[in-house]
């Protein structure tokens, strides 16, 4: 098994990245690239931890091989904030108390933003299905769903 | 969890994939959506040393609809994609709905048409880590010679759970099969064999390309039922697809009923159709139809609930599914 030099874009950044390809994204983000904001949490694609955005939707970087991210624009949570503020879902989340352990907030935040990408006013029921792929522990599932529509809100 | 070592190839072509599995067969393994095959991986279940990615095959991914030869969905396109196309959603829109209740969007986004018609069937005791199998002697899934699910069981019952085999069976879909060297086309229900060990009717050096479903299948009205825990990710414990048309006097002119996830293959109800073809179609005719795909279903306990009642839900679920395609017919 050759290591392989791959090119990925995470948050608009280019890196030359030196991998295994039997690496998932999330292992290159977070023991290449030390981008540890994007959890492993099932690594099997049932709990939704691991989600970042590829080319602006949401997918399991778990079960993503890393080779086959080149040459798409990768977000992770570190890539939302901008010019030191907070991205909007982000401010709604904290302002919500969206948030108890934050293991699945990441993934949670980063669903959320594509879902107000691509429909800036979602109905909850919306909300709701979009976050379906995603597990919150804690159950705060209330909270989080207020959060998203208010950011939809504003 | 780590993935086992493997080389990765990126064909650009599917003549080139078919000489890349072509050369490797027995230790190649096609990766489309990923979402299953590297659980698998991960598990221990497979470890093919090489994987042919068809991600960036472009003539796999197309949605082509014309009047006279009707439908092809090519096998790489994505689930998200079908829910999404206003193709699917105008002429075909059971397929839609089958593919929106698979898993929730984020793996809608990853999986594919052919990755959900060629999922692996499933068993509590087969989908598992490698160290909770560990306690038990391997079964015949795994290249033992015993089964945990069912006692004295002289065979692997693993069940087929896929949603959109289902769909494109009532809709009389058939499957394109591209190997080096020549194609083949198969109705779809036939690339099934039956059996929970190998699943599927596919050499190693074949690949699913291409659904076709006839023009002919439009006239008709579709329903997909399914039975899950959650609202979301997942498996369904049961799934009823029913199709029927109306000929314009109140006849049913045409009736498929097909069922998933509730033995090693889907099954279309041949009985069901029969009963409902060229007949009025009144609540005593629905419930014999319903009774015909309960008698059809052989579930055995190796996935959530017990046996009992998801044969039970599949007269319940096939009654729904009826009412509603003909609802919409």
């Amino acid at each position: 098994m050759e290591k392989q030099l791959v090119q990925l874009t995470v948050n608009g950044e280019e890196h030359d990245v030196v991998i295994r390809p039997n690496q998932t994204l999330v292992e290159v983000l977070r023991e290449n690239l030390e981008l540890t904001g994007t959890k492993e949490g099932c690594g099997e694609g049932a709990c939704g931890t691991c989600t970042v955005l590829l080319n602006g939707k949401p997918v399991r970087s778990c079960l993503t091989l890393a080779v086959e991210a080149q040459g798409k624009e990768i977000v992770t949570i570190e890539g939302l904030v901008s010019n030191g503020q907070l991205h909007p879902v982000q401010k709604a989340f904290i302002e919500h108390g969206a948030i108890q352990c934050g293991f699945c907030t990441p993934a949670m935040i980063l669903t959320a933003k594509a879902l107000l990408d691509e429909s800036p006013k979602p109905t909850e029921e919306e909300a709701r299905w979009a976050i379906s792929g995603v597990v919150c522990r804690c159950t705060g599932y209330a909270k989080i769903v207020e959060a998203i529509m208010a950011a939809a809100g504003e | 969890m780590r993935l086992p070592k493997l080389e990765h190839f990126q064909p650009e072509s599917l003549d080139q994939a078919l000489e890349l599995l072509g050369e490797h067969s027995e230790q190649a393994k096609i990766i489309a959506g990923g979402t299953e095959l590297l659980v698998s991986m991960k598990q221990g279940l497979l470890a093919p040393a090489y994987l042919v990615n068809l991600k960036e095959i472009p003539e796999l991914s197309v949605i082509a609809h014309d009047d006279e030869k009707g439908l092809r969905i090519g096998a790489l396109t994505k689930l998200a994609a079908l829910i999404e196309s206003q193709v699917i959603r105008e002429n075909f829109p059971i397929l839609a709905q089958a593919a929106n209740q698979v898993a929730a969007p984020p793996l809608q986004q990853m999986g594919t048409l052919g990755g959900n018609l060629c999922l692996n069937t499933r068993c509590f005791f087969y989908n598992q880590s490698r160290f909770w199998r560990q306690a038990r002697p391997p079964c015949y899934k795994t290249g033992g010679e015993v089964c945990h699910v069912v006692k004295g069981g002289n065979r692997c019952y693993a069940v087929y759970q896929g949603d959109m085999a289902p769909a494109l069976m009532a809709l009389e879909a058939t499957a394109r099969i591209a190997k080096k060297g020549g194609d083949r086309v198969i109705p779809l229900g036939d690339l099934y064999t039956g059996k929970g060990e190998k699943p599927l009717a596919l050499e190693p050096d074949e690949i699913l390309v291409e659904v076709q479903v006839p023009q002919s299948a439009m006239e008709g009205g579709g329903d997909y039922r399914k039975l899950r825990y959650r609202g979301a990710m997942d498996f369904p414990l049961v799934g009823v697809a029913a199709v029927l048309a109306n000929d314009g006097s109140g006849m049913c002119s045409k009736a498929a009923v097909a069922l998933t996830a509730v033995g090693m293959a889907p099954v279309l109800v041949e009985e069901a159709g029969k009963l409902l073809q060229g007949q009025r179609v009144t609540d005593d005719l629905v419930a014999h139809a319903a009774d015909a795909a309960h008698e059809a279903a052989r579930p055995v306990a190796n996935i959530g609930s017990t046996h009992s009642y998801r044969r039970k839900m599949v007269r319940v679920l096939t009654k729904r599914a009826i009412e509603n395609a003909w609802g919409r017919e």
